[in-house]
């Protein structure tokens, strides 16, 4: 199932690049009719999901930095440094729930937990235990 | 109060001061996941690359919330680039998004003798309100059988208490006999007096005992926990129970659950007696995950693996060798039929996995006959090798009447026109039949069994109204405990009917019909 949702990804990708973006509303009109011809309407959610993880690949791996406040510009530029020696791309989300300190996502895959919030949860969950 | 405060406060300094000990100074790097659907009690996850099968993964929000705990999932399909995990709790509160972390952790359940007692649910969580269960020993849920070595053959009786069984199906401790029948024909009512029985066991060798109830109404379970404590007998039985609201996960776990709590005792030497009540519904959990789960459905929508579900349950009940302590497990599963068809795919799957079956009969049933117990379709395979010597002695030839009585069973309505032997044994069939009715919570010890088979075999119930015969029984067994006591004690002790012991049960039952 995953593969079908996949395959149907990567052909839309290749009917769509190069296309002006007047042509490209036409395309995915197209690719609805053809999904519902097919009987694969259901798949669309998945095939999104595809699609926006083809185009991830493309543009390199995500480094998610989210932090308590916006972070200070040398901090910044050491971490964008630190992330683009091992590939990543970096993106920066401000939480105040974190109370301090910054979360990094590296893709989906893994969380460098440095916040307050997270090691106070961790603490929560020791005493209720 | 103020000293409590204080505890409290020392208590939470202890933990405070723990955490800071082993706080790492960097921050370290975490496998996660995210959840990409959630539905019906199972999610599908992307990411966790390093995840293995059947791990405890826990779902939670990002940032977290401080009042509300991680839910456990279990994963259960690992595919290219997603993973399917069932969610342990309630679903309602997951979103696509959330965050899932791995524990490294297969799933376990607190185990040992703090459970006795206790009413709990597939995680080990309490229901009962009596507190946390103190204990620091857990089993992981799904474990290997016994191999053949570490095993040995059943040898030791279980006592039901329940006369046509302790006779006619007589059930081995190690052993796995299926009980099943139709909905209300009394499973549940004959597994409660077997359990209830076991008080009449000596206390160092009663068997512990785990009533696992999967998807049963909890007012149903609450009915049966209180009789059992009312009898004393939830002192040494622990009780794994699922509701029928609960999710469809609990109740593929709780049996799994149930026979690890059970294996500790097993492995510690003991003898623990698993009930688990009932597996069709067990089945139909699993069917409901399975197809979730997008596994190819088989017969009935059954998953393929529906039969190693059970038998990989089933065969860790087991009768250990004098080596590995000689523990014994014995596992009693229920299984519901429809109108009695015993042919239907899970039935016959069940049947070929255990070592016999006690099957309960709605004809019987209507006719008063109760425990309804069809004789002829019920067996043990491997229950007979561990009768009492007495017990044996009065069974072969109570079998045999049986039997010839079945065969007759078509005449009794013209009885009267038949030749005096054949009457004779219809009329003998109709007395052991009266005779192995028995009220519910009413379980008889083995000795008083003895005697009372022994007076019908030997014809002395034969001019007994059939029906005063169990008024008639009870007061002779009322007779026999207030006069010859010292009989009952030597078939308890001896657990066999020797020529003397023989002459002077006679004895007593001559001077009680005369009286």
């Amino acid at each position: 199932m995953q593969n079908k949702a996949r395959m149907y990804a990567r052909v839309l990708l290749d009917s769509l690049e190069g296309k002006p973006p007047a042509g490209i509303e036409k395309i995915a009109q197209k690719f609805k009719h053809l999904l519902k011809k097919r009987g694969d309407l259901r798949l669309m959610s998945q095939i999104i999901r595809e699609l926006k993880a083809f185009q991830g690949e493309k543009e390199g791996k995500r480094a998610q930095v989210i932090s308590a406040f916006a972070l200070a510009e040398d901090a910044k530029l050491v971490l964008q440094k630190s992330l683009k020696q091992r590939g990543f791309r970096m993106e920066e989300k401000v939480e105040p729930k974190l109370i301090g300190g910054t979360a990094i996502f590296l893709e989906k895959e893994f969380l460098v937990d440095g916040t307050v919030r997270g090691r106070l949860q961790r603490i929560a969950q020791l005493v209720k235990s | 109060m103020v000293n409590h405060d204080f505890m409290a406060k020392e208590f939470l300094f202890d933990i405070l001061k723990r955490e800071l000990q082993d706080l790492q100074t960097g921050p370290t790097k975490e496998e996660i996941g995210k959840v990409v659907s959630v539905g019906d009690g199972v999610v599908q996850i992307e990411g966790l690359p390093n995840v293995v099968f059947s791990e405890m993964v826990e779902i939670q929000k990002f940032p977290a919330d401080f009042d509300t705990r991680p839910i456990p999932a279990m994963v259960l399909n690992l595919e290219e680039y997603s993973l399917g995990a069932i969610v342990l709790g309630s679903d309602k509160d997951i979103k696509e998004g959330d965050l899932v972390k791995r524990t490294g952790k297969v799933l376990s359940v607190p185990v040992g003798e703090a459970l006795l007692g206790r009413v709990v649910n597939p995680l080990g969580v309490p229901l009962d309100g009596r507190g946390s269960i103190e204990t620091k020993n857990f089993l992981p849920v799904e474990r290997s059988a016994p191999s053949v070595i570490e095993r040995e053959a059943v040898n030791t009786p279980l006592a039901t208490g329940v006369k046509v069984i302790d006779a006619a199906i007589p059930i081995g401790r190690g052993q796995r006999e299926l009980i099943i029948g139709d909905r209300q024909i009394g499973k549940t009512a004959l597994v409660e007096d077997v359990i209830i029985n076991q008080l009449n066991e000596p206390e160092g060798n009663r068997p512990i005992c785990i009533y696992v109830a999967i998807g049963q109404k909890y007012s149903k379970v609450a009915q049966l926990i209180k009789e059992l404590r009312d009898r004393g007998a939830m002192d040494y039985t622990i009780v794994v129970a699922v509701g029928a609201s609960d999710p469809a996960s609990l109740w593929y776990l709780a049996p799994y659950a149930g026979c690890t709590m059970g294996e500790y005792f097993r492995d510690k030497g003991k003898d623990a007696l698993v009930i688990y009540d009932d597996l069709s519904k067990h089945a139909w959990a699993w069917r409901q995950i399975s197809l979730l789960l997008r596994r190819p459905p088989g017969r009935e929508a059954y998953p393929g693996d529906i039969f190693y579900t059970h038998s990989r349950l089933l065969e860790r009940a087991a009768k250990l060798s004098k080596e590995k302590g000689g523990g014994s497990l014995t596992a009693l599963p229920i299984v519901e039929t429809q109108l009695g068809d015993v042919s239907a795919y899970i039935p016959t799957n069940v049947i070929s996995i255990t070592d016999g079956q006690i099957y309960l009969e709605t004809d019987l049933f209507s006719k008063g006959q109760r425990p309804a117990v069809n004789i002829g379709l019920s067996v043990s395979r491997v229950g007979s090798a561990a009768q009492t010597k007495a017990m044996k002695k009065v069974a072969s030839q109570l079998k045999l009447d049986l039997a010839q009585f079945q065969e007759l069973a078509a005449f009794v309505q013209f009885a009267q026109e038949l030749d005096l032997a054949t009457r004779k044994r219809i009329e003998r069939g109709q007395r052991l039949m009266e005779l192995l009715k028995q009220d519910q919570f009413q379980p008889i010890p083995m000795e008083e069994q003895v005697v009372s088979l022994f007076a019908a075999n030997e014809g002395y119930f034969d001019n007994v109204p059939v029906v005063q015969l169990r008024e008639f029984e009870s007061k002779f067994l009322d007779f026999m405990r207030d006069h010859h006591k010292n009989v009952l004690d030597t078939i308890r002790t001896t657990r066999d009917l020797s020529d003397d012991t023989k002459s002077e049960l006679k004895k007593a039952i001559e001077s009680f019909v005369s009286s």
